[in-house]
């Protein structure tokens, strides 16, 4: 008998056409997410979250991204990018998903046959939650610099070091690492992938107070932390290739236009209770903003057209997160600026007669900028790599 | 054409023949620089020989019968070469105008000496203040006797040495179009000076009378008629602004590449770096956006009103990035990027004359923005 990860899918989801399969995954989200949880200031804890995760563990859609035998909806990119677009338009709120997002594609790729079952089947039913333990105080943008080590002991690692930035690891039991198991060798080559039970002594999580007064991150310190031997994931030494690989068609999302769509709303909302629709600053300003995402859209569908033909996308495809994010971030701008005295005001408050949080995308559009490897980051890629300009 | 791919084929076998018509030859282009008319009648015959005169003249009128994407793929390539031939004016604005008018209306003998390069036809729309409304003529007609009697001016006219000027007349208060043939009497166009060494028309109708027959179009006929030339005329300019943006990048590319300062390579400075990416990611967004602008126009489902926003978006972003390109390109080359010798000045000059043809960013930014209130408006 073949090993079950998960529930069966209700069909072959790639069979239908890309219309048909849009309009299942919409009235699904309009039907059933409780609608006072769509576009959230911050990140849900999934005390919060967990009744609407455990409708999708049951109907087997919590992962949409992988291979049906492995209890995933076995979507193909384009219908991949259907179901992340309806998620982004509805404004559903992501749980702590890198059990989904990272964990599984990187075993279903890179581990063996027992750690799939060990780990998969826990993840799809949101009994583990998993958070990433990749950036480091002195390692952010350089990330092969990192220090954080792993020293093997009979069967087992003891890791030493200090994570930053870890998205909700106060929400999450179980932690991904990028350990140095050998410190001779260069930047990249002694770093191991180590799958981590959070649950023991020597972890200990302090959430980062940011700026917008929400904690989403943390601080993770591992002292003399213990995982088996059989927690490591590709070959000793080789987690960089591991953690690198996963660089596929998903970096299309963080360009997707559904978000600065959505902060244009919020705009158009806010002028209009300060009542400057028709104000001629305004004007030149808002309609710059109207070209520019519907520029994005354009771009998106470009990078989409690849996607969908089954093509491999290149580094080009850094231009999108760069554009849609200071897009986003330039929005964000402007509705403080119109919002004048409003701006200033911190949560949501009365405009005209309706309720704005104005802030929100604001504080939503700074990280944007610096995460999954920032733009100035992106900017050196595809200086080196579109534009092939010389290091020296 | 029967389906995509045959489209495709052909669309390929054209960008082929224009990049290596177009093959960029600086003397050539120095040569017509401030020599009147500004561009090479032969050139002119040949580009007609290769077909891309006919491009959207249907075949019953001797043309090829094909798409604004072919157009649109020409004028990228002549871009790129710097062309200074009014491909744009004369061989998108004004056979659009003409097939949509109905090439008979202006004579098969016209018609036929277009499509063999032998004559000029372009479209005299803009007041003297370059107003983008084409009602805002400052030609009046009187009718007299069965005759039309036009008087006033026309500037900004893209080919000042045109044989044909399709004239915007104002019929009380009612737009018009004309044929008038540049050896009729009254008829006078005088050359102003372009930043690329060319010339503008500065056309004078002094009591000009012409036949009946003369006045193609009258009315919302005329207006939607020139409203669509003008649309598919920003789509093909928006690609030789393309061209020229290409070429231009490509030039300070190889620029950064291989001049030396401090002992490097100025290309490995960062700051130079993420300035180069910002030039070539707009660059890209553009070439999406017009992309994605001829798949809207072929559409045949395609609202008049969707169709004149797009052309505005896509003219608003290349108009706008292309200037951003001009500069960015001098500077990032310093002095020499400055000097005429350097042929970079050249595309800075071709950007100059070219981004306010049919209208600059700001003029479509405002078009758009009105456009897009009236559609809301009225959904």
């Amino acid at each position: 008998m073949t090993f079950k990860y998960g529930v069966d899918q209700e069909q072959d989801w790639n069979a239908l056409s890309d219309e048909e399969f849009r309009t299942i995954v919409r009235t699904e989200f309009q039907t059933h997410y409780p609608h006072e949880l769509r576009f959230p200031p911050s990140r849900l804890s999934f005390d919060v979250l967990g009744g609407w995760y455990r409708r999708m563990a049951a109907k087997g859609w919590l992962a949409p991204n992988w291979p049906a035998k492995y209890g995933g909806m076995g979507l193909s990119p384009m219908k991949g990018l259907v179901f992340h677009e309806e998620v982004e338009r509805w404004g559903i709120a992501r749980f702590q998903d890198h059990g989904i997002q990272m964990v599984g594609p990187v075993l279903i790729k890179w581990g063996t046959e027992e750690q799939r079952q060990r780990f998969l089947p826990h993840i799809l039913s949101c009994e583990t939650i998993w958070c990433q333990g990749y950036s480091e105080p002195g390692s952010g943008s350089d990330l092969a610099s990192l220090q954080t080590r792993a020293v093997r002991s009979g069967d087992e690692f003891i890791i030493n070091g200090q994570k930053i930035w870890t998205t909700m690891a106060h929400d999450a039991d179980h932690i991904f690492v990028l350990a140095r198991t050998d410190t001779e060798a260069k930047k990249q080559e002694g770093i191991s992938f180590l799958l981590v039970d959070m649950d023991q002594p020597g972890i200990t999580v302090r959430p980062i107070r940011d700026i917008s007064g929400y904690a989403d991150f943390c601080e993770v310190f591992l002292e003399d932390v213990r995982t088996p031997v059989s927690n490591l994931v590709g070959e000793l030494n080789k987690g960089w290739s591991v953690a690198k690989s996963l660089l596929g068609f998903e970096r299309i999302y963080i360009g997707s236009p559904k978000l600065p769509e959505y902060a244009m709303e919020i705009l158009e909302n806010v002028a209009s209770a300060r009542g400057v629709l028709e104000d001629p600053v305004f004007r030149d300003q808002y309609v710059r903003l109207q070209l520019d995402v519907e520029h994005l859209a354009d771009s998106y569908k470009h990078f989409a057209g690849i996607v969908a033909r089954g093509e491999t996308l290149g580094p080009d495809v850094s231009m999108l997160k760069i554009w849609a994010t200071e897009t986003f971030q330039t929005i964000a701008d402007l509705i403080i600026e119109t919002a004048g005295p409003l701006g200033a005001l911190s949560g949501v408050a009365r405009m005209g007669n309706i309720d704005i949080d104005a802030l929100t995308p604001f504080y939503k559009a700074r990280p944007a900028t610096i995460y999954g490897g920032s733009n100035e980051i992106q900017r050196n890629i595809l200086s080196k790599q579109v534009l092939q300009l010389p290091s020296r | 054409m029967t389906d995509a791919t045959d489209g495709d084929d052909t669309l390929r076998l054209i960008e082929d023949a224009a990049r290596g018509f177009a093959a960029f030859d600086a003397k050539r282009i120095r040569g017509w620089r401030q020599a009147e008319p500004g561009f090479d009648r032969k050139v002119w015959k040949s580009m007609a020989e290769q077909g891309w005169i006919s491009i959207l003249f249907s075949e019953e009128a001797g043309g090829l019968g094909l798409g604004i994407d072919a157009a649109v793929t020409v004028a990228r390539q002549l871009g790129h070469g710097c062309y200074p031939e009014p491909f744009v004016a004369a061989g998108v604005v004004a056979p659009a105008l003409i097939s949509r008018l109905g090439p008979a209306k202006l004579g098969a003998d016209t018609v036929n000496a277009i499509i063999a390069g032998d004559h000029i036809a372009c479209l005299a729309w803009q007041n003297a203040a370059g107003s983008l409304s084409p009602i805002d003529t400052e030609i009046t007609v009187q009718q007299n006797n069965g005759q039309h009697v036009l008087s006033g001016e026309s500037r900004f006219v893209p080919v000042a040495d045109a044989d044909t000027f399709l004239v915007t007349g104002n019929v009380d208060g009612e737009l018009a179009v004309y044929a008038v043939p540049a050896t009729t009497e009254g008829v006078m166009c005088k050359s102003e000076p372009l930043a690329d060494g060319g010339f503008w028309g500065w056309l004078t109708l002094t009591n000009v009378a012409l036949p009946e027959a003369a006045c193609l179009a009258k009315g919302v006929a005329a207006k939607e008629a020139i409203n669509e030339a003008i649309e598919l005329g920003l789509l093909a300019n928006s690609a030789e602004l393309t061209g020229i943006m290409e070429r231009s990048l490509e030039l300070t590319l190889e620029y950064l590449k291989t001049r030396k300062q401090f002992g490097q390579t100025i290309g490995s400075f960062q700051v130079l770096q993420h300035r180069a990416v910002d030039m070539w990611m707009k660059l890209q967004l553009t070439k999406h956006t017009l992309d994605a602008a001829i798949k809207n126009a072929m559409a045949p489902d395609f609202s008049a009103q969707a169709r004149a926003i797009s052309a505005s978006s896509v003219k608003s972003r290349a108009a706008a990035v292309a200037l951003k390109m001009a500069n960015e390109c001098v500077q990032l080359h310093g002095a020499i990027g400055f000097t005429d010798e350097y042929d970079l000045g050249l595309y800075v000059n071709r950007t100059l004359t070219i981004v306010p043809f049919l209208g600059n960013a700001a003029e479509h930014r405002r078009r758009y923005g009105e456009l897009k209130q009236r559609a809301r408006a009225s959904a």
